[in-house]
């Protein structure tokens, strides 16, 4: 056996649990598990999106929840006006974020380390209160989505476990192309750029475009855990995109190892767990969350849950712990 | 003649960094700048290599006014560097480092789906140019674990396989034991005359042993210029440096 095969074991075993979840799940009649487990994936695509920025390119956001936020009200905004279609909603949801990411991007990545970390949470905060101001749509009480996107008759979102396996189908499919980009030319640039940028740059690297288009695809990616999310919800608010939500997702990548292709799910499976549990356990729950939570990244380490299943593999600080 | 500086000027607050500088480099020379600590070397470079920007003067590579061109124009038209702390990427391997170089000068590296790692030509040019330095045999090492003098030898391959019209190399020597000097001098050596070779260096020793032409940069200002043995010979250096370094 050799020692990457037992780590990615634990990850295949991941994804074969949850391809099987939703019968498993009906069966048993604990309906209550697949929305659990729905609201996971579709923070894990968030989340992914945002290790694409952190753990690939060194870029931490503290404003990536904008991009949920973007993604819900492209299916809320619509469905207001009556217009359900899932296809017109993906696509703003895609356009969207991938313009805001852009806009503020070219202006965020002008600066590094704490500027970069303001800056974004600044730019996440003013879609925030200009959302809030809106009463149109339905300013901090947000908007309910009566009915969900609409792809005709291939895909019926109102399902449940149709709704969970299209998240899944999002989840895995970004996830490879993660895997295949960070592995590219583009991907080393980017990588090499977090690394040392003032080298790339001596290399003839126009870094600056590279860390762009990357803000751009992570933008846009996380807009479409969005989508999901509006759908998924059935309802928008400008607190989907509040700065602790934002917050949130770090931790959640933070706890499943930043840079390791697969922390996103199992950061974000961790998090919505304890949570559910210690909630339902205690009132007091957020005092024993943070304590966790605390232990959790200390115990762990620098590596999140990754880091720990590497050194069950017997190569702490091998190459493949990027 | 492949770069051209004239009256560079640079400030930092009352610091006058330095002060009207002139400079040539002939085609396939080896031209070294001396001078003691707190010269305006560091700045000379920054310049040179785009990081600082000029308050006045030109610097002309090639023949165009490269004065206001950022650092990575420059390293595509043919301006390599390395610095004077090592500056490569630690969690890369010594092949994967020299690959980012390669694929810097193929071009296309808005390629997002096929993997580097499988890309025969770029390993092939990353390989040729670690064996210009002698580092083929530690391809595989991961940089953060190679000896100083082999990361060193990294940066020169580095800059290397951009094909460079110029490579510009300040302080090679810095951090390096005697053997590992002595190596690099003769890798230096090696490149010289095939390659134009701009030589900040402290180490005098490297200096008399590479260097085809010098100009000595005294308190910002270049105090002397010329022939190797006509800056050995010089009375003004002498005092200004040599003298008091010996």
């Amino acid at each position: 056996m050799t020692p990457v095969s037992r780590s990615a074991g634990v990850y295949a075993l991941i994804v074969v649990l949850l391809l099987a979840a939703p019968p498993v799940i009906s069966f048993t009649g604990q309906a209550f598990y697949l929305d659990l487990l729905t609201r996971a994936l579709i923070l894990a695509i968030a989340v992914a999106s945002l290790n694409l920025i952190v753990g690939c390119g060194g870029m931490i956001s503290l404003g990536h929840a904008a991009y949920i936020g973007i993604g819900a009200y492209s299916v809320g905004i619509p469905a207001y006006y009556e217009v359900y279609n899932g296809f017109i909603h993906l696509g703003l949801a895609l356009a969207c974020s991938a313009a805001f990411a852009l806009l503020t991007g070219a202006v965020c990545l002008r600066t590094r380390g704490l500027y970069f970390i303001l800056i974004t949470l600044a730019f996440s905060q003013m879609l925030y209160f200009t959302l809030v101001s809106i009463d149109e749509y339905g300013a901090d009480d947000g908007l309910l989505i009566h009915r969900r996107s609409e792809f005709g008759g291939a895909l019926d979102l109102e399902h449940p476990a149709a709704l969970y396996y299209a998240v899944l189908a999002a989840l895995l499919l970004f996830l490879f192309a993660m895997h295949r980009l960070i592995h590219a030319r583009f991907g080393r640039v980017i990588f090499g750029s977090k690394h040392n940028d003032s080298r790339m740059q001596a290399l003839g690297f126009d870094t600056y475009k590279y860390r762009l288009a990357c803000y751009v695809i992570s933008g846009a990616m996380c807009g479409v855990a969005g989508f999901f999310l509006g759908n998924f919800t059935h309802f928008i608010s400008p607190e989907m995109m509040d700065w602790t939500r934002s917050a949130e997702l770090i931790f959640m990548l933070v706890i499943g190892g930043a840079g390791a292709l697969f922390a996103p799910v199992t950061g974000t499976a961790a998090f919505l767990l304890l949570e559910e549990f210690l909630s339902g356990w205690t009132l007091h729950w957020h005092l024993m969350f943070g304590l966790l939570l605390i232990a959790l990244v200390m115990f762990a380490g620098r590596g999140g849950l990754h880091g720990a299943l590497m050194r069950l593999d017997h190569r702490p600080g091998g190459p493949g712990k990027r | 003649m492949i770069l051209r500086v004239e009256k560079l000027n640079k400030r930092f607050g009352g610091i006058h960094a330095v002060r009207d500088v002139n400079l040539a480099v002939e085609d396939r020379q080896l031209h070294a700048i001396i001078g003691p600590n707190g010269a305006g070397k560091t700045t000379l470079v920054a310049q040179l290599s785009g990081q600082v920007k000029p308050d006045s003067g030109a610097i002309h590579f090639l023949g165009a006014d490269i004065t206001r061109l950022s650092g990575h124009k420059r390293a595509r038209l043919g301006l390599a560097r390395s610095f004077q702390i090592t500056s490569i990427i630690l969690p890369m391997t010594l092949l994967e480092n020299a690959m980012l170089a390669v694929q810097s000068v193929c071009g296309h590296c808005f390629r997002f789906w096929s993997p580097l790692a499988a890309d025969a030509d770029v390993r092939e040019l990353a390989m040729r140019a670690l064996a210009e330095v002698g580092l083929e045999g530690r391809a595989g090492v991961v940089a953060a674990h190679a000896a100083h003098g082999e990361q060193r030898q990294l940066e020169v391959a580095m800059a290397l396989a951009l094909k460079p019209k110029l490579l510009l190399l300040d302080e090679p020597m810095a951090g390096l034991g005697k053997e590992e000097s002595a190596a690099m001098i003769a890798l230096l050596k090696r490149l010289k005359g095939a390659t134009t070779m701009v030589l900040v260096e402290h180490d005098m020793d490297a200096v008399f042993a590479l260097a085809d032409t010098a100009s000595v940069l005294v308190g910002g200002r270049i105090i002397a210029t010329g022939s190797i043995g006509e800056i050995r010979a010089n009375a003004e250096v002498q005092r200004a440096y040599l003298g008091e370094s010996a």
